[in-house]
This record gives C-alpha cells, sequence and structure tokens, in this order.
C-alpha cells in the first residue's frame, strides 16, 4: 500500500480554485455565496452610510452636541440601560424561580400570563401611564379615595415623567425576555442538579442562589441583552416620559435641525452600546450551548406552598402582571369603548389599519422569502463554508441595530438612489418622477425587513434543525437537485416554522415606531405613528384604539410562545408543540 | 490477499485522500466493488468509512483521487459529479423516510422521471417485495422501525441504481430484528445485482453480510478479502482482534518461532531474538481431561456457560515460574469445576504470530 501523502495543501492533484468556490458555495454554484453577501450587504448598509455621514462631519452643530447634547444623551441611555437591566434580570429571574420551583393557587395560569406584557410595546405602556398616572387620573385618585385624601395637595406620587418612571415601565413590559428563557430552563435542564442539591441537604435559597441561578447566569444574560436593545430602540417612552436618551436626541437632532451628519455622529455613539450588547449576547449564547450540553432533560420537582404562602406567592407574582399588562391595557380597553360609544370608529382608525397592515404584509413577505433563502443556504453548506456562514450571520445583525439608528442610516443612500433615479428618468425620458423609494413605502419595507429579517430567519433555522440532514442527501441520491429538496423537502416540513416566522415578523413590523416615524411617506400613517402623535398632542385618549390594536396583535405570538413547554399528550398536540418550538426562543420574539 | 474482483467492476474508487482540516480522514483509499457484490466496510467509530460512503454518494467533495463508476469518472480533483447524477442507493442509519409522504410517496420519490404508469408498477412491486404493501398510503412514523428499515431499502431500489450504499443500516433495530432483516436485505439486494457497500462496525455483521470485507483503521484499509481471510489470516493484531477476542502472549523469537508456556508457533520473517505477540483466539484452546501428546497443563480458574458456548478461564504456569491467565472458548460443556486441572490444546489455525 502506498502511504504517500497525496494531499498535501500544495499538491498538484488538488484544484484549489475549483475546490474552494464548490467549498463557498456547498456545491451549489457561487450564486448562492452572491445571493448571501448582496443580503448582509443591504441590511448592514444603514450602518456603513451612518459611519460615512458621521465623518463628513456636522460643522459648528459638532460642538454644540458635544458640548450640550451628547453627554446628557449618554448619561441617560446608560443610565436607562443599567436601571431597566438591573430590573429585568431582577423580576424576571425571581419571577420563572418562583413558578417553577413552587406550587401555589394560580401558577399555572400566571406561569403563561407573566408573558403578557410582552404584548404591550414600551411606547404603549408609556402612553397609558401618562394619563393613569396623572395626578387627577383615575390611579391616584382612586388612592386618595381609598386612604380618604380630598385633594391631589395632600397625597401625590412621584411624577412618573422622570427616569425612574422610564425604568419602571420599561422593566414591567421587559421582564419577559428575562423570564422566558430562565424559566426554561430552571424547567428542563436543572431539575436533576435541583434535586442533587436538594438531597445534598441545600434549602430551596440555597438551592437557587448556589445552583440555579449561576446555571441560569447565560440564559438570563442572553434575555437581559435583548431587553437591553428593546430599551435602547424605544423612542416613545422616553419621549412621552421627558428622557433624553441617545434615541431621542438622534430623532430631535434630525427633525428638528435637520442635520443629517449631527445626527449620524449621535448614533455612532449608540452603535458603540449596540456592539456591546450584541457581544454580551454572543458570549452568553456561547456559555447557554455549553451548559446545556447533553445534559438529560427532567423536570423540577415544584414544592408546594400551603396556607398564607401560597396566597403570598401568587399575589407577588401577580404585581408585575398587573401592573405591566392588566392595568395599562383595562385603560386602553375603557378608553377605547369610551371613544368608540363617542365618536365610532373613525375612518382615519381604518385607514391606518389599512396602511399598517398592508406594509407589514409586504415586508413580511419579502422578509420571510428572504430568511428562508438564508436558512436553506446556510443548510446547504452545512457549516462547511465559514464565508458563507459569516455573511448568513452578518445578514441576521439587523435585529441589534435600533430603528433610529437603522433609518438615520438609510436616509442618505435612499435619498441618493431617489435623486440619481429621478434626474435619470428626467434627463433620459423626460418623465419627472417623485421620490421613488422614500415616497412609496419602499424605504419602510426595507427597513423592516432588514430589521426584522433574523426574526424570520431565526424561526427557519430553529424549524430546520429538526429537520435531519439524512432527509436531504436520501432525497439527492434519489435524483433530486439542490432546488427541488428546497420545495419538495424543506418547504412542506419547514412549514410550521415558516408559519411562525410569518407571523412575528408581521407583529414586529406593526409594532415599530422609530424606524416608521424617520422613513414613512408624507401623510402616512400607522397605528403606531398616530399613537405618537396623539401622545405628542397630549390627547391621550383618542389614541386608545390604536393602541389597542397593536396591544391584540401582539398577543398572537404570545399564545404560539405560551405552547413551548406543555407537555405533548397526543400526535396532534406534538406537532402543534413542535411548531411553537420553531419559535427559536426570544431571539425570534421582540416587541 | 483477494483485493480483486473478478468481473469487471462497477465501482472503483482509487488513491482517495480526505482531510477535515487538519485531521486526515482518509489515506490513499482504493477499492473495487463489481456487479453484485456485497463489500462491507468496517472499523471502528471514527476510522473514515462513512466518510468514504459520502464521498461516494458525491455527498462530500472529494480532495484527491478518483472515483469511477462503471467507465466514468464520477469524482476526481477537478470533477464532482452531483450525488442526484449518480445512479447510487442510499439507506441512512435514521432510515431518512420522509415524513410527510406516504410510504408510496417516499418509495416514489426517486421514479420522478418515469411515466406515472410504471412509476406506480414499481412502487406497488417494491413494497409488495418488502411485504408492505397494504401500507402503501400510510405514513412513516406508524411503522415499526424494522418496517421503517424495509422501506427504506425498497425506497432506494426502487430507481434501480447500479449501487446501493448502505450506512450502518441495522444499527438502529434490537437484535433479533437485525438478524431477520439482514436475511432479508442480503436476500433483496442479491436479487438486483448491484454492487453494494455496506457501513458498520460490528465484524459479525460485515461477515455475515459480505463477500468481501475492507477493514479500515485510522483512515486506511488495513485488509481486504474474504471474511474466513480476515478471520484465518489477519495482518496484524488490530485485524485479529477486530473480529474478535485473542489471548495475546508478549514473546521472543528463537529458531524461527515464538516461543510460549503453552507452545511454539512458526514465525516466518521475524528477526532471530525480536520481540513478538501471539495472539490465540479462545476458540482455538481446546480442553481434555486427560494428558495427551503436546498437551498443556492447566488450572481453572472459573467458567461461565454463555449459552451455545461456554468462556473458561485457565491458568498456566510460566516457565519462569510465574502465571499466565488464558480465556478459552469451548462448544461442548465441560464438566469441570473451578481448581481442577485440565488439558489444553492449540489449533494452530487461530494463533497468529506479529512483531511486537
Amino acid at each position: 500500500m502506498q502511504h504517500g501523502p497525496a494531499l498535501p495543501a500544495h499538491g498538484v492533484a488538488f484544484n484549489w480554485r475549483y475546490a474552494v468556490s464548490v467549498r463557498l458555495s456547498g456545491g451549489l454554484g457561487a450564486g448562492w455565496l452572491l445571493i448571501a453577501a448582496i443580503v448582509a450587504l443591504l441590511v448592514l448598509l444603514p450602518v456603513f452610510s451612518l459611519g460615512h455621514h458621521a465623518l463628513q462631519g456636522s460643522g459648528e452643530l459638532w460642538s454644540h452636541l458635544a458640548a450640550y447634547v451628547l453627554p446628557q444623551a449618554l448619561r441617560d441611555s446608560l443610565l436607562l440601560l443599567s436601571g431597566v437591566g438591573i430590573m429585568v434580570v431582577t423580576l424576571g429571574s425571581s419571577l420563572a424561580w418562583l413558578v417553577t420551583a413552587y406550587s401555589f393557587p394560580g401558577r399555572r395560569l400566571l406561569s403563561w400570563a407573566l408573558l403578557l406584557p410582552l404584548a404591550v410595546p414600551t411606547y404603549i405602556v408609556a402612553f397609558a401611564y401618562l394619563d393613569l398616572w396623572h395626578p387627577v387620573g383615575a390611579l391616584q385618585t382612586g388612592l386618595r379615595g381609598l386612604l380618604g385624601y380630598e385633594s391631589p395637595r395632600d397625597l401625590r406620587l412621584p411624577d412618573i415623567r422622570s427616569m425612574w418612571g422610564c425604568i419602571l415601565l420599561l422593566g414591567l413590559v421587559l421582564y419577559p425576555y428575562v423570564y422566558l428563557p430562565a424559566r426554561a430552563l430552571f424547567q428542563m435542564q436543572a431539575g436533576g442538579l435541583i434535586d442533587a442539591s436538594r438531597t445534598l441537604g441545600a434549602g430551596p435559597w440555597r438551592s437557587f442562589f448556589r445552583v440555579a441561578l449561576p446555571l441560569a447566569r447565560p440564559a438570563i444574560a442572553v434575555g437581559a441583552s435583548l431587553a437591553l436593545m428593546e430599551a435602547l430602540n424605544d423612542i416613545g417612552a422616553a419621549e412621552f416620559l421627558g428622557v433624553r436618551t441617545l434615541t431621542v436626541s438622534i430623532y430631535a437632532t434630525w427633525v428638528n435641525r435637520s442635520s443629517l451628519p449631527g445626527a449620524a455622529q449621535i448614533a455612532l455613539f449608540m452603535l458603540a452600546i449596540v456592539l456591546s450588547l450584541i457581544a454580551l449576547e454572543r458570549w452568553a449564547r456561547r456559555h447557554q450551548r455549553y451548559a446545556t450540553s447533553g445534559r438529560q432533560a427532567r423536570p423540577l420537582a415544584a414544592q408546594p406552598l400551603k396556607g398564607w404562602r401560597g396566597l403570598l406567592a401568587c399575589a407577588l407574582a401577580s404585581v408585575p402582571l398587573l401592573l405591566g399588562f392588566a392595568l395599562p391595557v383595562g385603560y386602553l380597553v375603557v378608553e377605547a369603548t369610551k371613544r368608540f360609544n363617542f365618536a365610532g370608529l373613525e375612518a382615519s382608525i381604518l385607514r391606518e389599519t389599512l396602511n399598517t397592515v398592508g406594509m407589514s404584509a409586504l415586508a413580511t413577505l419579502v422578509a420571510t422569502a428572504l430568511a428562508f433563502l438564508m436558512a436553506f443556504i446556510l443548510r446547504v453548506t452545512r457549516g462547511q463554508a465559514p464565508l458563507v456562514s459569516m455573511l448568513v450571520r452578518c445578514a441576521s445583525l439587523g435585529y441589534a441595530i435600533p430603528g433610529t439608528l437603522l433609518a438615520i442610516g438609510l436616509l442618505g443612500p435612499l435619498a441618493g438612489f431617489d435623486n440619481a433615479f429621478s434626474s435619470f428618468l428626467e434627463q433620459s425620458f423626460g418623465i419627472s418622477t417623485g421620490l421613488l423609494l422614500s415616497g412609496s413605502g419602499a424605504a419602510l419595507v426595507y427597513a423592516y425587513v432588514a430589521r426584522f429579517l433574523a426574526v424570520g430567519s431565526g424561526s427557519i433555522e430553529a424549524g430546520f434543525s429538526k429537520i435531519p440532514h439524512s432527509l436531504d442527501d436520501a432525497a439527492r441520491a434519489l435524483g433530486e437537485h439542490a432546488g427541488g429538496v428546497a420545495r419538495r423537502i424543506h418547504l412542506p416540513l419547514g412549514m410550521p416554522a415558516i408559519a411562525a416566522a410569518m407571523l412575528l415578523v408581521f407583529v414586529d413590523c406593526m409594532k415599530e415606531l422609530p424606524a416608521t416615524l424617520l422613513l414613512r411617506p408624507l401623510n402616512f400613517e400607522t397605528l403606531a405613528t398616530h399613537l405618537y402623535g396623539e401622545a405628542a398632542r397630549g390627547t391621550y385618549e383618542s389614541g386608545a384604539i390604536a393602541a389597542l390594536l397593536i396591544v391584540l396583535a401582539g398577543l398572537l405570538p404570545i399564545i404560539l410562545l405560551s405552547r413551548i413547554g406543555q407537555a405533548p399528550a397526543s400526535r396532534k398536540t406534538a406537532q402543534a408543540a413542535d411548531a411553537a418550538a420553531a419559535l427559536p426562543d426570544l431571539h425570534a420574539y421582540r416587541t | 490477499m483477494n483485493t480483486e474482483s473478478p468481473r469487471a467492476p462497477r465501482l472503483t474508487v482509487s488513491g482517495v485522500h480526505h482531510r477535515y482540516g487538519n485531521s486526515h480522514v482518509l489515506r490513499d483509499i482504493s477499492l473495487n466493488v463489481a456487479p453484485g457484490e456485497i463489500v462491507c466496510l468496517v472499523g471502528p467509530s471514527g476510522c473514515g468509512k462513512s466518510t468514504l460512503l459520502r464521498l461516494i454518494a458525491g455527498l462530500e467533495l472529494l480532495q484527491a483521487g478518483e472515483i469511477r463508476m462503471d467507465a466514468d469518472c464520477v469524482a476526481s480533483a477537478q470533477r464532482h459529479v452531483q450525488p442526484e447524477k449518480r445512479n447510487t442507493g442510499l439507506v441512512f442509519q435514521d432510515f431518512a423516510l420522509f415524513p410527510h409522504m406516504s410510504l408510496q410517496d417516499n418509495v416514489a420519490f426517486g421514479l420522478a422521471h418515469k411515466p406515472r404508469a410504471q412509476r406506480e408498477v414499481i412502487t406497488r412491486t417494491m413494497l409488495a417485495r418488502v411485504g408492505l404493501a397494504d401500507r402503501a398510503s400510510d405514513a412513516p412514523h406508524t411503522l415499526s422501525g424494522g418496517q421503517q428499515q424495509r422501506v427504506a431499502l425498497a425506497r432506494a431500489l426502487a430507481p434501480g441504481p447500479g449501487l446501493v450504499l448502505l450506512d450502518e443500516p441495522f444499527s438502529n433495530l434490537d437484535v433479533r430484528l437485525r438478524h431477520r432483516l439482514r436475511t432479508d436485505t442480503l436476500a433483496l439486494l442479491r436479487e438486483r445485482n448491484a454492487a453494494s457497500i455496506l457501513v458498520t462496525h460490528d465484524p459479525e455483521e460485515a461477515m455475515f453480510m459480505a463477500d468481501r470485507i475492507a477493514l479500515m483503521h485510522e483512515g486506511r484499509i488495513v485488509q481486504i478479502g474474504s471474511p474466513a481471510e480476515l478471520y484465518y489470516q489477519p495482518v496484524s493484531p488490530f485485524a485479529a482482534e477486530f473480529f474478535g477476542d485473542v489471548n495475546r502472549i508478549q514473546t521472543h523469537i528463537i529458531d524461527g518461532h515464538a516461543v510460549t508456556p503453552v507452545g511454539r508457533f512458526p514465525s516466518s520473517g521475524l528477526a532471530e531474538g525480536s520481540r513478538a505477540a501471539v495472539l490465540i483466539r479462545p476458540e482455538a484452546i481446546t480442553l481434555g481431561a486427560h494428558a495427551e501428546a503436546g498437551s498443556i497443563a492447566a488450572e481453572i480458574i472459573d467458567s461461565h456457560m454463555l449459552g451455545a458456548t461456554t468462556l473458561v478461564s485457565l491458568q498456566v504456569s510460566d516457565s519462569s515460574g510465574g502465571d499466565m491467565t488464558l480465556q478459552s472458548q469451548l462448544t461442548s460443556g465441560i464438566a469441570c469445576m473451578a481448581g481442577d486441572t485440565v488439558w489444553l490444546r492449540i489449533d494452530s489455525a487461530g494463533a497468529f504470530v506479529f512483531a511486537d
């Protein structure tokens, strides 16, 4: 037998160029590599353009921004993020532990109901509390009645329009980002270990702090980083509550001063925060994989809490649900009913609903198709093409880019394209077009797709991961080409995941506020921008119907999400659970 | 050694190397398979046998060497015929039945290019052949493991592939079922006259199924030949140990023989005085109650009845005064107890001498 090294890196028999081109594209031709590159480029274009504009400089404005705007914005943003971070971690992990480690009256219901605040976008919870918390609003009047005070002068709660109010409200609707992964981990992964800890003599408290919490740290960190990305993205709550975060400052610099370079300069600071959040999330995910690998899943046996302890647990766990969901949504229902009885369903609401649904549906179709394509490319290359994998990862970074940043970054390229295109048409054909992309809402669809592509591809990739690779191989060996495998195997088997992806993307598009505010065509109102306008004018009650519609849409993914982790009783429910599990995790589910 | 099959080969693999990153998983693999022949690739896990199968199927890109089907080159460093163009049938460890298709749709999957009527006839025939004609419109998940395996085989064979590749097709089944399906699969493969390669880590399965066995170790084919050749003429201690337990005795070569407490074994080609290992299969050690010419006294340590055979541990005194333990596997029952003295003989067909 010949033992000669016939495969040295520089062997004659080895055709590198051929191998590299086929390897990179998984044997499909370099076309797939090109597609991945284009999609990644389009998603990241706003970031590049942002850098470009910031480098242009904003002239004298910069000294003003650096002296008066930036320090305050950075301070407020960092303060807000720290506050929200502490709140979501404490609230999310302690609630998760409470509902998994103990059984008490109402636990089953609370276990999923605690997810409900996710359905309330930050700008809506702020919108509701502004009125609720008003010195002569329902909450404080009721409290005074209860305690026997007469006038607001005798008892007045601190003003909600403050940093602490903003932290409180954001924390109340964002804690489920931590609660959900922490609960899943306590339920499924920690069972055996916590049993071991208990049999070794550690009580529930010690087991929590010594075993469960350290084990859940990566999961909690992933959840927290997603919650913080959301907090950074928020524009409505901060603006309504008078907190001048980076997002608010960027928006104001662009809208009030019309300075794109100025806005871009502030946005670069925001980008630094975004990058550190992505780094945190990536780090945590790596450790999460490590923590959960190869361990037999065993559900944690809950300790019963009897008598007043059970009632206390129930009451404690109900507080976030009450404040983060029941109270604001109850307020919206009451106000929306009042409004409806007073004015009926206004034509403007119908038009805005149609606008919202139309734009969201269009963006959903594009995003889902691209997400399917990206997930397919990733599957065909099987991680053996590092460049393709990297490009696909880049294409799904949009979820971390705040809407404001995305929109400011897009303004430049869009205007450039529109101007070039219309002058081209004018010179060549003498036709005068308006602004093609900015004027038609195409810009909006672009921003939605860039921002929510990751939501879709996360869900579809999770669905694909349940299809054994041997099915692809079998179909190939039976004579089907790669595209045919996508059509006959991946599409039908991935359908539940694709449907889930569409739902998630659609609802996210409906709720999106900052990018919509900046990129919508003139006089084009969606439900979210309508609400923002009403709140900005101080006419809260007439925005209630729009807010309620957004919250109702937001409930749909939560219903889907709540089916995760429920024991499948039959084949049918197993399939339903599969569909739900196709939601990758909170990565795909963002307010 | 019989490394060439007598007929014109259907599949010719020559000089194949493969690397994943820094690990060299296949080294200079050459192999051919004739129509109607079944070749088993055996070896411990990680020896590269599955990679070789995937390269032949076209599911991995060949880095160096060449793979031919009949006269056509299907893979080389410059050429990659897509898996769907290679006319190979593939049976997977997990069966890989398409869960969203009925059995008949699964079997018909590879017949897309055939006219509808013919497609239906072939599908029906194949399902009937594996005894599942009445389940044609059922979904795969309603079948037992053995039934799924049969559908997987029917699906792979339906398009009439010239080469059938089976990747550990029985490893997901329980032992009893595995034995029955081996027989069924063998019959089905024989009647199709396709060239077949079966990957397994189970030496007994390989010996049962194979016309020829290719034993792989660390990316190389270390020995290829008939089951009997591999069992009775192993080329290395690894080959001898892979196909069954062995007693291993360290010794030296004296006068052209490996000298041990249980006898002298002729050694050809080993230098005088060099270190050697004598490997003796347990069933080559037979026991008698009385001393005979050439037999050696041993003391029984314990014995275990294993059903058809009995495993006996023996202690033999060393010339230097030490003790040596041997395992003997007897086909007949033995009426003896621990502590008894017996007389052992060694069948030289089951004893191998290698340089150590």
